[in-house]
C-alpha cells in the first residue's frame, strides 16, 4: 500500500516535474527543404529562353538596388508567359524587397490560381505568403500559410 | 582791370537771362562761332545719344543671342513608342504582321540588307539589318538578325553568327506630346548629316556662308543675279545665319526695324559662335513642313517623316528634295505640289553640280529620278490619338505636363501596332458595310474600342473614333453611354455567389411589374416583346433576356449586385435602382473594359495600364511600371462565371460566332435602350475587347448589339487569332433536371459545371431539394 503511495507521488512528481519542454526540432532535413523554398536569386533555375534572359537581367537590376527596374524585367517576362507562376513568384519576391507586401500578396494569390498540381512551387508560394502576410502584420494568416508552406494541413 | 576768362556759353546765358535785357548788338565773330558751335551741337548729341541707345540695344540683343543660344534651344517635346516587337524561338508570328511591322517602323526591302533600316526574306528565312535604337532599359547598336520562320512561329533567331534567345525590334514611333505649337523635331548633329547636304544647302541658300560675318552684301547681290538670270526668285538674299535668327528669335513681320534687328543679331551671333554650331543649329531649327498638327522642323525628322530614313540614309536626289523645301516647305510641298517639288528640287541638283559638289553624272542621274516620297499616313508617321491621350493622362500622375512636353522624353508604351491596325481596319470595313445597308446612317455612326491583355491589362489597341487620326473628342475615354446589357455577368455572378443559384436553375421569364420609388412601375421587356416562361439561367444570361434579368437580380438584391459591379471595376457611384440590372448606368468604354478585365483575369482587378517606362532623351530610365492589382473574386467563381459568358456563343446572342471560332471565348453583347447603344465586350485566353457602336447626337439605331458591335469583334479575333480559353480547372460537372434539380454525376439531365467548393451534396438520381422555382420564391415573388 506504501509502495503504491509512493509510486503515485513519484509519478505524480514526475508529471508535474519542469523538465524544459523544446519546442519542434528543426531537423536537418527540414532545414535542407526550407532553404529549397526560399529563393536566393531571380535568375536561378531552368526557364523558357527568352524568360531566363530577363531574369539575369531582372536579377542585375536587382543586385545593383535598382528593384523598380527589376521588377519591369520581369513583367516583361510575364507578358511572354502571362500564366507562369514562376515568374508571378519572383515579381512577388521583388515587391517584398520593396517594401510592398499587399502587392507581394496579390501576386501569389494570383500565382496561386496558375501554380495547381505543382506542391512544391505551392509551397514555395505559401511561404513567401506567409511572409507577406506578416509583414502586414496579419499573423494568423501568416501562420496558416507557414502551415501550408510546411506541407501539414491547417 | 583783372583780366577775366569769357564765360561759357551756358553761364554766359544764364548771366544773360539774369541781368537786364541788353541793348541788341550786332553779334561779333566770336559769338558767331559759338552759336556755330550750338548748330552742331543737337545732332551731335542726338548722334551720341543714338550710339548709346544703339550700344544699349547691341548689348541687350547680345545677351538674348547668348542666352537663347547657350541654353536649351529646343523645348522637345516626348516621343512615343508603341511596344517593340519581341522576336523569340516559339512565337507565334505571321510573316504578314513581321512585314507590316518592319514596313510601319520605315524599314525597305532590299536585297542583301546593305545599309541599317533595311530587310530581305526568302522562304522560311528572314534577314533584318536593325537600327541602332533606344529602347526604355538602354540603347542597342544595329544589328545583323536572321529569323527563320515557319508554320507561324518563329524557329530560330540569330545576330550575326550567334544563335540568340530574344531580339528586340525597333518600336514604332506613334506620336509626340508637343509643346506650343506642335514644333517636332528630331536632333541631329553637323556629323550626322552627310557633307553633300551641307554642301548643297550653302550653294542654294548662302554660298558664302563660309566667309560671311553674319550679312552678306554679296551674298545679296548674287541673289539677285541669280534672280534676274532665273527669270525669277531662285535664291534668297539673307545669310543662313539670318535666317536662323529669323526663326529663332524674331517674328516673321517683314519689317525694316525686324529686319535690321536680324542683320545686327545675325553678327552677334557669328560673333560668339562659330560656323559649326550656328549650322548645327540651323540643320535643327529649319521648318520643312507640316503633318496634321504637327510642324516639322530640321532635316533630321523631315528625312524621316518624307522618306522613311535617317538623315544619313538620304540618297542625293532626296537631299536636294529637302533643301528645295527650305524655301517654301508649303509651296514646294512634294505630296501635294510634285511638278513643283521636282522642280526645285532638279534646280538644286544643278546648283550642287555647278559648284562642283556632285559631277554632270550625278545631277543627270539624281535628276532622272522620280520623286519618290514616303505616304504620310503610314504608320510610322502617322500618331493615335486616342491612345496618346491616355498615355498623357497616365503620365500626368507622375510628370508635370511641362516637362512631358518640353524635355525629350522618351516613352515606351503597351500598345500593339498589329492589333491596333487590325481593329482600325475591323471597324472601317463594318462601318462602310452598315452604311450600304442603311445608307440614311452614312456618316452618322461612330465607334469605340479598347483591346488589352487579359493577364497584366496592357492596353493593345484604342479607337477614340471611327477616324483613327481624330484628335477630337475620344470616345473611348470620354464617353458616357448606358451600359445595356453589359452589366449582367454582374447580375449573375452576385446570384451564383449567394449560394442561392446555379447555371441550371430555372428563372420564370414571365412579364414582371418593378414598382420604382415614386410609385411608378417598371415593365421591362424582352428584345423579341415575346416571354420564355420557365428558362435555365445560363439561357437567361446567353440570351440575354430582360425580364428573367430582373426577376431574378431583384431576388438577389440590388445592394449586393451593386457592390459586385464596384468590385469588377466601375468606379463611378452606382445607385441600387431596379433600372440597373438593365445596365442603366452611363460609362465610358474604358471603364467597360475595366470591369470586364476582372472577369477576364480570373477575378483579379487590374488597373489597365499604357505606360511601360519612361527613358530621358540620353537613355536614363526615369520610371518603369510593371503589372499592378488585387484579387476581388476567387478564381473558381469567375470561372463559373465564364461558363456563362462561353455560352452566349453557344446558345446566345453571339451565335454566329460559333461557325468560325475553333475554340471557346467568353463574350457578352449588349444593345441600351432604345438601340442607340451597340456593345460588345469578348476575350479569348489572350485579349479582351469591348467595342461600342452608337450615334453622337444619342439618336437610336435600326439594329441591336449584336449586329452593330459583334462583327467588329469577329473580324478583329479573326486578324489577330483566337487563343481559346482552357477548359475549367476545379470544376464539377454534374447534371441538372428539366425542373432545375441537380443530380449526382451519372444521372440524366443537362450538365452544368459547379465550383468543387460550392458544389452541392447529391442523393442519386432523384433529388429532395426543393425545385430552384421554389426555393427562388422570395419577397419579391411574394409581392407580384
Amino acid at each position: 500500500m506504501v509502495r503504491l503511495a509512493l509510486l503515485v507521488v513519484v509519478v505524480g512528481l514526475s508529471a508535474c516535474s519542469s523538465t524544459p519542454t523544446q519546442g519542434p526540432t528543426v531537423s536537418p532535413q527540414a532545414s535542407v527543404e526550407r532553404e529549397q523554398l526560399t529563393l536566393t536569386a531571380i535568375d536561378e533555375g531552368q526557364h523558357h529562353p527568352a524568360v531566363a534572359v530577363y531574369f539575369r537581367q531582372a536579377e542585375d537590376a536587382r543586385l545593383r538596388g535598382r528593384l523598380r527596374q527589376s521588377m519591369t524585367y520581369l513583367d516583361q517576362a510575364r507578358q511572354i508567359q502571362p500564366r507562369n507562376p514562376d515568374i508571378l513568384y519572383r515579381q512577388a519576391w521583388v515587391s517584398v524587397q520593396m517594401g510592398d507586401a499587399v502587392q507581394a500578396e496579390h501576386l501569389l494569390l494570383r500565382a496561386k490560381v496558375f501554380a495547381q498540381g505543382n506542391g512544391t512551387l505551392l509551397r514555395r508560394l505559401d511561404l513567401l505568403l506567409a511572409e507577406s502576410y506578416a509583414l502586414q502584420g496579419r499573423a494568423q494568416e501568416s501562420a496558416l500559410a507557414r502551415q501550408r508552406a510546411s506541407g501539414l494541413r491547417p | 582791370m583783372p583780366s577775366v576768362k569769357p564765360p561759357s556759353a551756358k553761364k554766359k546765358s544764364n548771366t544773360t537771362r539774369a541781368s537786364k535785357p541788353a541793348p541788341r548788338k550786332r553779334p561779333s565773330n566770336k559769338q558767331s562761332s559759338v552759336a556755330r558751335r550750338r548748330w552742331w551741337a543737337w545732332p551731335l548729341r542726338i548722334v551720341l545719344l543714338g550710339l548709346v541707345m544703339l550700344a544699349v540695344l547691341l548689348v541687350y540683343l547680345d545677351a538674348q543671342v547668348r542666352h537663347h543660344f547657350d541654353g536649351r534651344k529646343w523645348n522637345l517635346p516626348a516621343k512615343v513608342y508603341a511596344r517593340p516587337l519581341l522576336l523569340y524561338p516559339g512565337l507565334a508570328l505571321s510573316p504578314e504582321q513581321l512585314q507590316a511591322e518592319l514596313q510601319w517602323a520605315d524599314y525597305r526591302a532590299q536585297r542583301g540588307t546593305p545599309t541599317p533600316g533595311t530587310f530581305e526574306h526568302s522562304n522560311d528565312v528572314w534577314r533584318i539589318h536593325r537600327r541602332a535604337v533606344s529602347f526604355w532599359d538602354g540603347a542597342e547598336g544595329h544589328a545583323r538578325i536572321t529569323l527563320q520562320l515557319s508554320d507561324g512561329v518563329v524557329q530560330s533567331l540569330w545576330v550575326g553568327s550567334q544563335e540568340q534567345p530574344m531580339v528586340r525590334l525597333e518600336p514604332q514611333y506613334i506620336g509626340g506630346i508637343f509643346p506650343q505649337h506642335n514644333e517636332d523635331r528630331e536632333l541631329v548633329t553637323v556629323d550626322d548629316v552627310p557633307l553633300e547636304l551641307i554642301a548643297a544647302l550653302i550653294v542654294t541658300e548662302d554660298k558664302a556662308f563660309l566667309q560671311h560675318h553674319g550679312i552678306s552684301v554679296r551674298g545679296i547681290a548674287r541673289a539677285m543675279l541669280a534672280n534676274v538670270q532665273a527669270g525669277g526668285v531662285v535664291q534668297g538674299g539673307s545669310t543662313l545665319t539670318q535666317q536662323l535668327v529669323k526663326n529663332f528669335y524674331l517674328s516673321s513681320d517683314r519689317t525694316l526695324i525686324r529686319k535690321a534687328q536680324e542683320a545686327l543679331m545675325a553678327m552677334l551671333l557669328e560673333l560668339h559662335y562659330s560656323k559649326e554650331e550656328i549650322l548645327q543649329a540651323y540643320l535643327n531649327e529649319v521648318y520643312l513642313g507640316q503633318a496634321g498638327r504637327r510642324s516639322i522642323h530640321g532635316f533630321g525628322l523631315a528625312a524621316r517623316f518624307y522618306f522613311g530614313k535617317s538623315v544619313g540614309e538620304l540618297s542625293t536626289a532626296e537631299m536636294a528634295t529637302l533643301v528645295g523645301l527650305v524655301k517654301g516647305a508649303s509651296f514646294y510641298n512634294p505630296r501635294r505640289n510634285p511638278e513643283r517639288a521636282k522642280e526645285r528640287r532638279d534646280l538644286v541638283l544643278s546648283l550642287m553640280a555647278a559648284d562642283g559638289v556632285i559631277s554632270e553624272a550625278e545631277r543627270r542621274a539624281a535628276q532622272a529620278e522620280p520623286l519618290l516620297i514616303a505616304d504620310a499616313q503610314r504608320a510610322g508617321q502617322r500618331e493615335y490619338p486616342a491612345f496618346l491621350a491616355l498615355a498623357k493622362q497616365q503620365l500626368q500622375q507622375d510628370y508635370r505636363l511641362q516637362d512631358l512636353q518640353n524635355e525629350g522624353l522618351l516613352v515606351f508604351t503597351t500598345l500593339d501596332p498589329w492589333l491596333q491596325h487590325s481593329l482600325e481596319t475591323a471597324t472601317q470595313q463594318h462601318l462602310q458595310s452598315l452604311e450600304r445597308h442603311y445608307p440614311a446612317l452614312r456618316n452618322e455612326l461612330e465607334s469605340a474600342a479598347v483591346v488589352t491583355s487579359v493577364d497584366g491589362g496592357e492596353i493593345r489597341a484604342m479607337l477614340g473614333s471611327r477616324r483613327a487620326e481624330f484628335f477630337g473628342f475620344n470616345r473611348a475615354l470620354d464617353a458616357r453611354r448606358p451600359l445595356g446589357s453589359l452589366v449582367k455577368p454582374a447580375v449573375f455572378l452576385s446570384a451564383l455567389q449567394s449560394g442561392q443559384y446555379h447555371w441550371g436553375s430555372l428563372i420564370s421569364d414571365d412579364p414582371v411589374d418593378v414598382e420604382g420609388v415614386a410609385n411608378e412601375v417598371w415593365q421591362p421587356r424582352n428584345f423579341d416583346r415575346q416571354h420564355h416562361g420557365d428558362v435555365p439561367m445560363v439561357s437567361v444570361l446567353a440570351r440575354s433576356l430582360n425580364a428573367s434579368t430582373v426577376r431574378l437580380g431583384m431576388n438577389v438584391g440590388l445592394a449586393p449586385i451593386a457592390t459586385t459591379i464596384q468590385k469588377l471595376g466601375l468606379t463611378s457611384s452606382v445607385p441600387p435602382y431596379p433600372s440597373l440590372l438593365l445596365g442603366a448606368i452611363d460609362v465610358s468604354p474604358f471603364a467597360v473594359a475595366t470591369f470586364y478585365q476582372t472577369i477576364a483575369s480570373q477575378g483579379f482587378y487590374t488597373p489597365l495600364r499604357a505606360i511601360e517606362a519612361v527613358a530621358t532623351s540620353d537613355g536614363q530610365v526615369l520610371s518603369s511600371y510593371a503589372m499592378r492589382g488585387e484579387q476581388r473574386f476567387s478564381a473558381s467563381d469567375m470561372q463559373w462565371l465564364r461558363y456563362g459568358l462561353q455560352e452566349v456563343v453557344e446558345q446566345g446572342t453571339a451565335q454566329r460566332l460559333r461557325a468560325e471560332m475553333s475554340g471557346k471565348v467568353a463574350i457578352k453583347t449588349g444593345t441600351s435602350d432604345g438601340q442607340r447603344d451597340g456593345w460588345v465586350a469578348g476575350f479569348d485566353h489572350q485579349h479582351l475587347a469591348v467595342i461600342w457602336v452608337g450615334r453622337d447626337d444619342n439618336s437610336p439605331m435600326p439594329f441591336a448589339g449584336s449586329r452593330a458591335a459583334l462583327p467588329i469583334w469577329q473580324e478583329l479575333y479573326r486578324r489577330i487569332g483566337v487563343e481559346p480559353l482552357p477548359e475549367f480547372i476545379d470544376m464539377s460537372w454534374l447534371p441538372v433536371g428539366g425542373d432545375g434539380q441537380i443530380y449526382a454525376a451519372g444521372c440524366s439531365g443537362t450538365v452544368y459545371p459547379f465550383p468543387l467548393l460550392r458544389t452541392p451534396s447529391t442523393q442519386g438520381c432523384r433529388s429532395t431539394q426543393p425545385s430552384s422555382e421554389e426555393k427562388k420564391r422570395s419577397w419579391f415573388d411574394w409581392l407580384f
